[in-house]
Order: C-alpha cells, then structure tokens, then sequence
C-alpha cells in the first residue's frame, strides 16, 4: 500500500509529512498515515521483543529460586546448630534473590529472633504480618517478641490471634500449646481476670497430661474458679483416688464453696496419705467451722439455737475487738459509734440478755440474724492488724451466700 | 491475516469519514507502545545487571574477597572503553541528554545510544560500581521514543515531546513508580508543566510499569514497613534532617562536579583509566563495607528494618557519598538516582538514631526517619520538590509519612538552592557546555499576561456618535493605528486610521462615525490572560479591550500591539496620551 499523507485539519491528502498543508497552511498538525506495514512490523517486533524479553525473565527468575533456595537451606542448617549470626547473612543472601519469599523472610525474622535482635525482628515480622495477618506462626512470633519485650497487652492480643490462626500440620496440639503459654504468661504477669478467662476455654480442651491439670487445678483455685477446679480435681481423684496434690486441690476448692465436710474428707483423705502440719491446721479449722454452723444439717433445734447465740457472742467480741484493736477498756459511749452499728450491737446485747428463750425455729433465725446483721456493720472496721475469728468468718461468709 | 490487515489498516489510515483515530489518538496509542516497549528494555536490563551481579560480586568464595575490588574497577574501564571508542553517545547524564534531544535536536536520539547504554551500565553497576540504573533507563525510554517517533515519521512539534514520553516510561520501569517517574520527567527533562503531553507521559509510563511487573513480579524495590509518625513536636526533628540534608546535598553536587571538571580538562586518553582508579577504591571499600557497592537497593530495604546501628549507618551514607562522587567524577557510566535515594536513606536513619540518643522522647519509627532522608537527599540533589514528594508516597505507600516528607524536603531545597544555586544535572550541563532550560529558571522569569501590558485608560474608546474629524484627532494624540468604537453598552468594534483619513478626505469630515464608517467587530481579552494569547488575537485586530471576567461588558482598558511591545521592554516610548480614568461606560 503506498504511502498517504493527511492533513488533519482539512483531512485534504498532501505531499510530504513535513510541509505545511497547502489547503488549510496547518503545519503542526500534519500526520503520516502510518501504512498498516509499518504498524504490523511494530507490532511484530514488539511480539518477538516480549518472546525474548519472557524467555530471559523465565530463566532469570529460575537461576534466583535456585540460589535463593540453596541459601535458604543452609540458613535452616545453621538456624537447628544455633549458628545465629551466620544463619542471619545466609537468610540475607537468601532474601537478595527473592525478598519477597514469606518463608526466607520469616526464617530471617527467627534467626534474629534467636539473636536477640528484637528490633529488625518486628520490623519483619510486622511486615509480613501485614500481608498475612492470620497466620499462626506470626502472630505466635509477635506475641513471644511483645512479651519478651514487656508489652503485654500486645503479646496477649497477639497470642490470641495466634491462637485462633491458621496453622499447618498438628493444629490442635498447637493450638493447646499456645493456650498454655498464654497462661503462664499471664499467671506470672499477674493478669488474674485475664488467665481465668483463658482457663475456662482451656477447661473445654483439657489436656490427658496429669501434670498440666495439676497446674491448672491449682491455677484455677487462684482465680477463683472453685466449681471448675473441684471437678478438674476430681477428674484427677477419680484415676488415682491417692493423689495427694488432687485430693488437697478438691478440698481447698470445696472448703473455698463453703462445703466444709467435703473439705474435710478431702482433707482426711489427704492426711492418710500424707500427714502434714498443713492439713492438719486445715481438718481443725473445718472442725471448728462445722461446730459453730447453725445451719448445718442433721443437727438438733436445740443445738441449732446453742449455736446461733454462740454466733452472736463472737460476733459481738468480734466488733468491739476491732472497733477497738488496743485491747484498753471500751471507754466511748455508745452514741460515738455509727448509727447502724450501735443499732446492731444493741440488738445483739438484747438477744444474750437474761436466759435464753425456747428454742423455735423463728429464734434460731432471728438469732442468725441478728449475727450477722453486726457483722455486717462491723466487719468494714475490722483490718489486717485486726486478728479475727476465722471459723465465725467462714460461717458468716457462707451465710451470706 | 486479513483480519489483523483491516485493523492494521483502520488504525493508521482514513477511510472515508477520515481517520479511525485521530491525531493526539494516535499519539497516545504510539505513547503505549513506547510504554511497551520501553518496559521490555528495562525489564531486560534489570536482568542484565542481576546476572552480571552474581556472576562477579555474589559469586565470589569467602576466601576470595580479596578479589572483590577489581570487579568495580574492571566493570568501569570496559564500560568506559566501550564509550569511548564504540558508543560515544552513551556518555553522560541520560537526563541532560534526553533535555538536549527535547531542546536542542528535535527530539533525535540515536538508537545506538540506547543499546550503548544498556550496555556500558550493565557493565558498571553489575560489576559492584556504585551508580543506579535509573538514568540509564530513562535514556533508554527516551531513545526508544525517538526511534519510534522517526519510525512513525512524526512532525518535528511531535518528536520534540516524544522523548519525554519514553524517558518517563523508562524510568517508571526501572523505578517501579509510575507517578514518580511522570512528575521527574516533568520536572527534570521537559522543566514545565505540559499539560498537554501529561497524557501521553502518564500512558507510557504506566504501561512501562505494567510490562516491568509482569515479568519481574509485584515486587516494590523496597519492604517498607509499618510506620509510626510520632509526636508533632519530632518535626522538628524532621525539619533539623532537612536542613542536614539540604547542605549535604549541596556538597555532593559542588565537590562532585568541581572533581568532573577538572577530569575533564584532562586528555581524553588520559581519563581512560580514571574509572578504574575510581573503581579500584569503591571495590577496596566494598571489601569492607560491602552494602555500598551497586545500587544498594537492599541495603535501604536493611535501614528501613532496622538492621543497622545511627552510627554504621552514617559511615554507610558518607562512604557511598564518596565513592559516588568519585564514579560520577571520573565518568563511570550509571546514574545518580539510586546513590542518592541510598546516601539519603542512611542520612535520614543515622540522624534518627543520634537524635534518639539526646532526645529519648523521640516515638517515630526508624522507617519514617529514612523515608524522609530518602526524599530529602533525592530532593537536595535533583531540586525536583514533587517528585521527592510524591516518590516516598510511593515507595511507603502510606500517607502519614507525607507532612514530615514536605517539611524536610522543602528546607532541604531552600538550604541546597542557598548554597548552590543549580541542581546536579544543570551543573553537568554546564561543564558539557550546554544551556538547557530547568523548572526553577522558569519559575524565576515568569511569563507576562495582559495585564502588564494594557493600558488602563479609555483614550482608544470612542463613541459611534463622534464625527470623523474628532476621531482622527483622537487617534492621531496616540501611537495606535486603530480605535476601538463603542457601539452600544459592552460591544466595540474597531476602525482604522487610514479608513478614517480616507473619509476625511472624501469630504466626510464632520459626519459621525456610525453613519460613514464601516466598523469591524472586535473580541474581547482578559487581564489574566497571558500575553502570548493576547498576541495571537492581535495578529487579526488592530486593539483589544480588555474586560472583566465577572462583567464582561465592563472595560477596564485597551490593548494594542505597541502596549505589548513596551511591555516587553522593545519600545520606551511612554504612551502620548494623558492616563484618565476609566469610567463605566454609558448604555
């Protein structure tokens, strides 16, 4: 096809690419109807451009994976020999041919990790975090490097994260294993409210090793969690009824839920087994519990009411002991203590005034009552210098549920 | 086949209603396939040096690195020789040469220069000298244009803008940052703000960056990392790098260009082995401090994670300013642009760490810290504010790096404009004696608009109920060879002096104008229009009135071709007639 010159302004048809247009004197404008020829030989150029330019990108990107994999490997090698420092240049080399692999970054990270190079470690792993924020393994590596570094809210929310990401292989177990160590970090970082939440979920996963429920037992009396720790001991006392540590783990939960005969046969059990000073301390202050309880089962109305008056006389010693810790002389009047106070300790002396009245199940009540409506105005007096009763503030601990 | 023909044929020919595409069509699609092309090339070099890397520096056994510093120095003399006996158009900065293409030679650029590039810069930066391969890039865009623009028998108006629309292209690809390589390439190479040619700039270097990713992978050239911007109190901080920044900038460019000129009065035989001296110490160096040998893209990556300590920072940072100033002084082929981002990146960290050490307080990220050192050398260096802006938006992809980046950059600016007035690439113009136009030149002579020149006066405008002979008069007390007639409120129309002569001598002296005089129309101009224009319409109509925007019947004065000339300063004659005010005219 020949050549055609256009005017694209008149679009009349002229002589030379370079001359003005003789029709409209346009000049700027003038184009070349560039012929089809050209264009395909453009185009077809460019194809075998892209062909070769594809071949030497392909072997290019083959020659990298095969250095970058080789330097990886001897990274890894070094890595499991504790080779820090040179696991790290390996990693580096290895992430010059291909630094967008996940996999050498994430060793790097680990190497550094190891090497206690906490800063550039995070700087990695939050970077690979951000194109993967549900990975396992780093969030696992986050957490371990927010608590290595003291920063607990992180490592909490990290392990969390980790906990409920996407792991390869042994899911479970790992899972379980990060639960773990989310507890132990937060048991010594002191986060009770935190470490029972975790607890309860971890109840729903026990773990067959008795060692561990062991801990967790214990972990669960610190966090008040008697009900779960009763049962997880239990559990525990039913493989192996001489199970020390168990059988003082269930008495301690059930003596902490107010069921002191359980305690005590827990403790009793315990004592066969093993007899220390300890539990026997615990067996005489559930004794003394167990005695003065009115509300205990199987006990005569008579021995019912002997008690509610026992109640209210160490309630009342109770209260002057801590209105007045010294010991001296009560020498206020009465007038000078709270209102309600004076009111309750009036009631009180009322109740042990003269003989003792029958002894009906309505004076039994009024009589508890009456007990521990003083406590409860004089129990805020009462502080740690103060020495109480412990058998009257368990049983009034256990009325007032 | 007859399909692809028809096409073919459609795109580049006219069928009966014309062309299927017409002119700045076709240009944006050739802008493609300069983008396409362009990318293949880089892509390609990229690779080259890649290999030639492994192959020399990479490859060596640890028992070897001995060897290590005459690689650098036999990379940089083959490159030389290869430059001065076969490929003489490769020498040089690729942008000064792609500006003289633009400004000086219709946008010619030979394609041997484009191969001698690729192959002198491989040989360089692959063999551990410490220049980056972005301007090489840029030259190469710019070449492949030019070739394809004569290919397509371009008009000369053409050809001059083609080779900014592949130097973008080129150094979009080899950068990975497509608005960074388009505001460069607008700032650096064309030096104006072309709106004109933005859209094919845009489309070539996008399809430069989309060739270069898809066959090197999404991979940014740097792992930015998550990054914190801590109190506003730190931008003092940020400002104090500027500052730093700005006088080290400043330094490179006067020390590098002042060690160029004196190898340049050298013989040229003599200079052949410079680039092997200059190469023997970057390679002694490189044993010990390897990180500042080739471009140093992973080093910065390193920097923005931490990996380094302020202080081995710094001596990264001075030990790459020198050897680069030495490569760049003694002619080893290879750009600037990626030593400088790497001296600012070290620059930005090391003051970040020592600042951290007198003012604990100090919360940012080490990231931010390099990122703004990265925009303020870049920015001290190449005077290219927006594109030193928007290349570390790129780079971060996060916008809260942004308000630290401007600050610095714009001390680092002013510091460096205070102290050398001229941007690294004019110097280098300069010493190859040429006079290439730059932005700031432009900035500094700003164009004239009517309002300079018109006067404020209604001593041209007369009434259409005026006789000839006071007419005449009028125009005779001015220098004018027209008057502007108000026919009614807001519409004139013009009349000549020699038609108003002829009348007077026609007899037809005392009879008004609207009766006897035939009267031209006449368009409008406004103040803030630039001269350029004004003189355009005054190529057709003897005067102009002037007239506000918001009223356009409203006059605020006249214009006439003598006003423009004595704004120009080409007349001193001051104008004859008595300045009276302007009043608004009756209906």
């Amino acid at each position: 096809m020949a050549k055609r010159y256009i005017c694209l302004v008149c679009r009349n048809e002229i002589a030379h690419p370079n001359a003005e247009c003789p029709y409209c004197k346009a000049r700027s404008v003038i184009a070349e109807g560039a012929s089809p020829r050209i264009l395909g030989m453009v185009f077809g150029v460019m194809a075998a451009v892209f062909a070769v330019t594809g071949f030497y990108a392909k072997s290019f990107k083959a020659e990298r994976s095969t250095r970058g994999q080789h330097h990886f490997g001897v990274a890894q090698e070094l890595l499991a020999e504790g080779n820090h420092a040179n696991a790290i240049k390996e990693y580096r080399n290895a992430l010059s041919y291909a630094k967008e692999e996940p996999d050498y970054r994430l060793g790097l990270a680990r190497a550094l990790f190891e090497d206690e190079r906490y800063a550039e470690t995070e700087n990695h792993l939050v970077d690979l975090r951000s194109q993967d924020p549900t990975s396992g393994i780093l969030n696992y590596l986050l957490a371990q490097l927010a608590a290595k570094e003291g920063r607990l809210d992180e490592a909490v929310s990290y392990y969390r994260t980790a906990i409920h990401g996407r792991w390869e292989g042994d899911t479970e177990d790992r899972r379980l294993n990060l639960r773990l160590e989310l507890v132990d970090l937060l048991e010594t970082s002191g986060r009770d409210e935190q470490l029972a939440a975790e607890l309860i979920a971890l109840a729903e996963i026990m773990p067959d090793d008795r060692g561990i429920q062991h801990k967790l037992g214990a972990l669960m009396l610190r966090t008040q969690l008697f009900d779960r720790a009763s049962s997880l001991f239990q559990t525990l006392l039913e493989a192996n009824p001489r199970d020390h540590e168990a059988l003082l783990g269930r008495g301690e939960a059930e003596f902490q839920l107010g069921n002191y005969i359980t305690a005590r046969t827990q403790y009793n059990r315990a004592k066969l087994v093993r007899d220390d000073d300890a539990t026997n301390e615990r067996i005489a202050l559930c004794n003394r519990i167990i005695e003065l309880d009115p509300t205990r089962r199987g006990i005569s109305l008579r021995e019912r009411f002997r008690r509610s008056r026992v109640l209210i006389e160490r309630a009342r010693a109770a209260t002057l002991k801590c209105q007045n810790p010294s010991g001296d002389a009560f020498v206020g009047p009465l007038v000078a203590l709270p209102a309600d106070l004076a009111s309750a300790l009036e009631n009180a002396d009322q109740a042990l005034a003269g003989r003792p009245g029958r002894a009906t199940d309505e004076t039994v009540e009024a009589n508890t009552l009456t007990a521990e409506e003083l406590w409860n105005q004089a129990s805020p007096l009462c502080n740690e210098s103060t020495p109480l009763d412990p058998p009257l503030v368990h049983v009034m601990a256990k009325l007032s549920r | 086949m007859n399909t692809i023909r028809e096409i073919l044929g459609k795109l580049s020919t006219m069928g009966k209603s014309g062309p299927v595409l017409d002119e700045p069509q076709r240009f944006l699609l050739l802008s493609i396939i300069i983008g396409i092309f362009s990318g293949l090339v880089v892509v390609c070099f990229h690779i080259s040096i890649e290999l030639l890397n492994w192959i020399t520096i990479h490859s060596l056994a640890p028992g070897a690195k001995y060897l290590t510093p005459l690689w650098p120095a036999v990379g940089g003399v083959a490159a030389y020789l290869l430059v001065f006996f076969v490929v003489p158009t490769a020498r040089g900065t690729g942008v000064n040469y792609t500006k003289t293409a633009v400004y000086a030679s219709d946008g010619y650029i030979p394609f041997r220069s484009v191969l001698g590039k690729f192959a002198t810069s491989t040989l360089s930066i692959g063999t551990g000298n410490p220049m980056g391969p972005e301007d090489p890039a840029l030259q190469m865009g710019a070449g492949i244009a030019s070739l394809l623009g004569r290919i397509f028998h371009l008009t000369r108006d053409h050809m001059r803008l083609i080779a900014p629309i592949g130097a973008a292209a080129g150094i979009g690809a080899a950068f990975n940052t497509p608005i960074a390589a388009v505001l460069f390439v607008m700032e650096e190479v064309m030096s104006a703000w072309n709106a004109g040619v933005l859209g094919s700039i845009v489309l070539s270097s996008v399809s430069a960056v989309v060739v270069s990713r898809w066959f090197l992978g999404d991979e940014v050239l740097y792992q930015v990392p998550e990054i914190e911007v801590g109190d506003y109190s730190e931008l003092l901080l940020y400002a104090a790098i500027g500052a730093v920044g700005g006088w080290l900038s400043a330094l490179f460019c006067r020390y590098s260009i002042m060690l160029r000129g004196r190898i340049l009065k050298l013989r040229e035989r003599r200079r052949l082995w410079l680039p092997a001296v200059a190469g023997l110490a970057v390679g002694i160096v490189g044993t010990y401090a390897p990180e500042t040998l080739g471009a140093g893209y992973q080093v910065i990556d390193g920097a923005l994670h931490d990996r380094f300590a302020w202080n081995l920072l710094l001596v990264l940072g001075l030990l790459k300013l020198l050897s680069t100033a030495l490569c760049f002084g003694c002619g080893t082929p290879g750009g600037l642009f990626a030593p400088t981002l790497f001296v600012g990146a070290m620059l930005g960290g090391g003051l970040a760490g020592l600042a951290q050490l007198v003012w604990p307080l100090s919360t940012s990220s080490v990231a931010a810290y390099v990122l703004v050192g990265i925009g303020v050398f870049f920015a001290g260096v190449f005077r290219a504010p927006m594109t030193s802006v928007f290349m570390v938006f790129e780079l971060s992809a996060s916008y809260v790096v942004i308000l630290p980046v401007m600050i610095a950059n714009t001390i680092a600016i002013l510091v460096s404009r205070r102290l050398e007035h001229d941007s690294v690439f004019q110097m280098a113009a300069y010493q190859d004696g040429l006079d290439l136009p730059s932005i700031e030149d432009r900035r500094e002579t700003p164009a004239l608009n009517v309002e300079d020149a018109m006067q404020r006066t209604r001593d041209l405008v007369v009434s259409d109920r005026i006789s000839v002979a006071e007419a005449l008069k009028t125009i005779e007390s001015s220098d004018a060879d027209a008057l502007l007639v108000e026919v009614r409120y807001g519409q004139w129309r013009w009349v000549g002096k020699r038609e108003l002569e002829r009348a007077k001598d026609n007899g037809d002296e005392d009879s008004s104008l609207h009766k006897t005089m035939k009267m031209w129309p006449v368009v409008r101009t406004y103040p803030d229009l630039p001269l350029d224009q004004a003189l355009r319409k005054l190529a057709i109509y003897p005067a102009l009135p002037v007239t506000s925007r918001v009223n356009p019947s409203f006059l605020l004065g006249t214009l006439t071709l003598a006003d423009v000339h004595r704004a120009y300063g080409i007349t001193r004659q001051e104008p004859k007639a008595e300045a009276s005010s302007v009043r608004p005219s009756s209906a």
